[in-house]
């Protein structure tokens, strides 16, 4: 498998790609539900990844119905994540690597990503990466968030590349920005 | 773009397979399809 034409730059998302943050959320689902006597089917959980904050409400009210409390369930699992992510945060394989050939090749490369900014920042300087991208795009940074394609584009705003077709997306996910074709 | 997909927890389908360039176990595989 090779690129169908070579790139010119390169976006990244960030949980599930570059950390091991989707199985951290996973867990603290799991243990926040379980702490509170709810029953959280993994099916259920793996439908919300990739949703947008309203989605994944709709998905949890509909499954708990009436006198659930989605807004206090949620901050008991973001509490619980933060913590899992001091003792836990691991880097997927092959991020290094990646990122030494994107040096090696003078690509210029974006994170596009739904976390927040702290979020982002907190992950990179935990692995020694916060000067390993020319930009970063996380929520607050355009109108309409994963599954989307809104974050990719504004990451290829700042990276100054020209984006074309970009598809949306749920799954963990690179794009390579073509390099335009020559005149 | 070229979308090059790495699942995770969500298993890509067949429609996300049709759509992307590729789907990649890891990054490194990503690694070898840039190189190349």
């Amino acid at each position: 498998m090779t690129l169908p034409r070579k790139a010119c730059a390169v976006i990244f998302d960030m949980d599930g790609l570059m950390f091991d943050t989707e199985s951290l959320y996973r867990d603290a689902i799991i243990t926040t539900a379980s702490a509170s006597g709810l029953d959280t089917p993994l099916p259920l959980i793996l439908s919300t990844i990739g949703l947008s904050g309203e989605a994944t409400r709709a998905v949890y009210d509909g499954h708990f119905g009436q006198g659930f409390d989605f807004d206090m369930f949620w901050t008991a699992v973001s509490k619980q994540f933060y913590e899992l992510t001091k003792s836990q945060l691991r880097l997927k394989a092959g991020v290094g690597e990646l990122l030494d050939a994107l040096d090696d090749a003078r690509l210029p490369r974006a994170i596009a990503t739904s976390s927040r900014h702290e979020d982002v920042r907190h992950h990179l300087a935990a692995h020694g990466l916060l000067d390993r991208f020319q930009a970063i795009v996380a929520r607050g940074d355009y109108s309409r968030g994963k599954p989307n394609p809104d974050p990719f584009l504004a990451a290829a705003e700042r990276l100054q590349v020209e984006p074309g077709h970009v598809l949306p997306w749920r799954i963990p996910t690179m794009v390579c920005v073509p390099r335009p074709a020559q005149v | 773009m070229m979308t090059i997909m790495v699942p995770d927890l969500l298993v890509a389908t067949a429609e996300m397979e049709k759509l992307c360039i590729c789907v990649a176990q890891d990054l490194h595989e990503v690694c070898k399809i840039m190189e190349t």
